[in-house]
């Protein structure tokens, strides 16, 4: 809440390849897939060890667990385990509320959020209310049981398979405008990389499709995943922070490639 | 100030905390290195202030001047936020510490400012030596009057237009302001003049407070994230003092 800082990306030479794109000779759009590309040259290393931060990993051990969590008796103290404390069934937008506020939560061990725990954790809130909307009546009329039963639906190989590859789509999505969003405003206008700013809009909207297309590539392996660890009873937050880093390894050499439909 | 994200402060005329590396925050005695001014409010009147009170000023003073204290980066930082999310602890001279380490006002103190500041405080209260009103650095106070609405003004749009509302309402205005550059208390005076023309009925009284830092160490962020709690507590004292119900 208040000052806020618009950031900048650093004159560096790791970033030289994102900035030769967006250069003085650069007067067309550059696509989605060379930005994608450079920008994920440049923080590939420095990614793979933030994504073992343990408020990152909690988030993906949310999404693991909450369509678990639908489906028990229990389903208070199942999430009040999770962290979201409710007194009685939780509606949508209290979950999904409750969802997000964790980035506001300071746990002392896992020590305070890092800004791709809270892009994380964001991208849950977003992937669990979109996965949840076509099996309610509607949204905003939806009961706590709709939203309970709704939930507990997605603990199947394939609607788990879809919630990983929307989560994975936005949260990659998310890393990527979280460098690109520093740069790429200063190339709107006449003569630049982005004529207008519906330009850069429609960039912003291919870099989405990209990321979505990129994340078919853990969909099918998620659902298998997610259903054999259950089986098994291996479905740990330790085997869950494994999941991550593969997915995350996974997606980016799809982001480098192209990705597929 | 800068580096490591965790960052101890001890504040006031306490005894020392055993805090290691702690940086010494003081507003009177020789090391003194925060000056407070609130004009406004005399110290006749501020001697009248209920002593959780004058420790929630005190109190948020320090946190505000640690705010500033810190770097929370470069901009073109990329440590995903690293610096940006400072841990601070604080370690405070009050005159009610048994009130202020209370579980239930300590967590309420660190939520509050977690919320506002987007990083993670911990306070721990110790009794001041001795009651030191003069510690406040305080100007001859104005004419008071009681029942009036105690209201933030920054001087922006939005709290300009909150005072207009109030006073269309027909209710007097103690408008409380932080000025932190002389070019924003003029915009601040300006604006007030202006009101007083356009609500000629209404009484408009004007509490403006500064923190500043008389050491140059302790210049280190241009941000002040949590400054809005140090007006809602110096608001709170108006509104005590005057009787107000109404913020």
């Amino acid at each position: 809440m208040g000052h806020s800082r618009v950031g900048r990306l650093p004159r560096s030479k790791k970033w030289n390849q994102l900035f030769d794109l967006l250069g003085a000779e650069a007067r067309v759009p550059p696509r989605p897939i060379d930005l994608a590309s450079a920008t994920l040259q440049a923080i590939q290393d420095d990614l793979q060890r933030a994504i073992q931060d343990a408020n990152t990993a909690r988030a993906v051990w949310l999404l693991t667990q909450l369509p678990i969590a639908a489906g028990t008796p229990a389903y208070i103290d199942a999430l009040a385990k999770l962290g979201l404390d409710f007194e009685t069934s939780p509606s949508l937008g209290q979950l999904s509320s409750s969802l997000l506020a964790i980035t506001t939560k300071y746990d002392k061990e896992a020590g305070p959020h890092s800004d791709l725990a809270e892009l994380a954790t964001i991208a849950v809130a977003e992937s669990v209310t979109d996965a949840l909307g076509p099996s309610l009546p509607s949204l905003f009329a939806a009961s706590p049981d709709d939203v309970k039963k709704a939930l507990s639906q997605l603990n199947t190989k394939v609607q788990f398979g879809k919630l990983a590859r929307s989560f994975f789509a936005r949260f990659t999505k998310k890393i990527l405008s979280y460098y690109l969003s520093r740069e790429l405003p200063r190339h709107v206008g006449a003569g630049q990389s982005f004529s207008n700013i519906s330009r850069y809009q429609e960039f912003d909207g291919d870099l989405q499709t990209h990321c979505y297309q990129a994340a078919k590539i853990v969909e099918e392996f998620s659902g298998g995943w997610h259903s054999k660890h259950q089986y098994l009873g291996t479905l740990t937050p330790e085997n869950a922070n494994k999941y991550l880093a593969y997915s995350i390894k996974k997606i980016i050499s799809e982001l480098k490639l192209g990705g597929s439909d | 100030l800068s580096g490591s994200s965790k960052h101890a402060f001890a504040c006031g005329k306490s005894p020392l905390p055993a805090i290691k590396d702690a940086v010494i925050l003081a507003m009177h005695g020789d090391n003194a290195n925060v000056r407070m001014d609130i004009s406004g409010i005399s110290k006749k009147l501020f001697g009248n202030l209920s002593t959780r009170a004058r420790d929630l000023i005190r109190i948020a003073a320090f946190v505000t001047v640690g705010d500033q204290a810190v770097s929370r980066g470069k901009a073109d930082s990329l440590d995903l936020g690293a610096q940006w999310r400072r841990q601070f602890d604080y370690s405070i001279g009050v005159d009610d510490p048994d009130f202020w380490n209370s579980k239930a006002v300590r967590t309420l103190l660190e939520d509050t400012l977690g919320f506002l500041s987007d990083e993670v405080f911990s306070f721990c209260f110790t009794k001041q030596e001795a009651a030191i009103p003069e510690q406040l650095w305080l100007e001859a106070g104005e004419q008071w009057f009681t029942g009036a609405s105690v209201q933030l003004f920054s001087g922006g749009m939005d709290s300009l237009a909150g005072a207009v509302q109030n006073l269309s309402s027909g209710r007097d205005l103690i408008l409380v302001s932080h000025s932190a550059a002389t070019k924003i208390a003029s915009y601040q005076t300006r604006l007030i003049e202006d009101l007083r023309r356009m609500f000629p009925d209404r009484k408009i009284e004007h509490v403006s407070m500064k923190v500043e830092k008389t050491d140059k160490k302790i210049r280190g962020e241009r941000t002040q994230r949590t400054r809005s709690f140090l007006y809602a507590a110096v608001a709170n004292a108006v509104a005590s003092l005057t009787q107000s119900n109404h913020f």
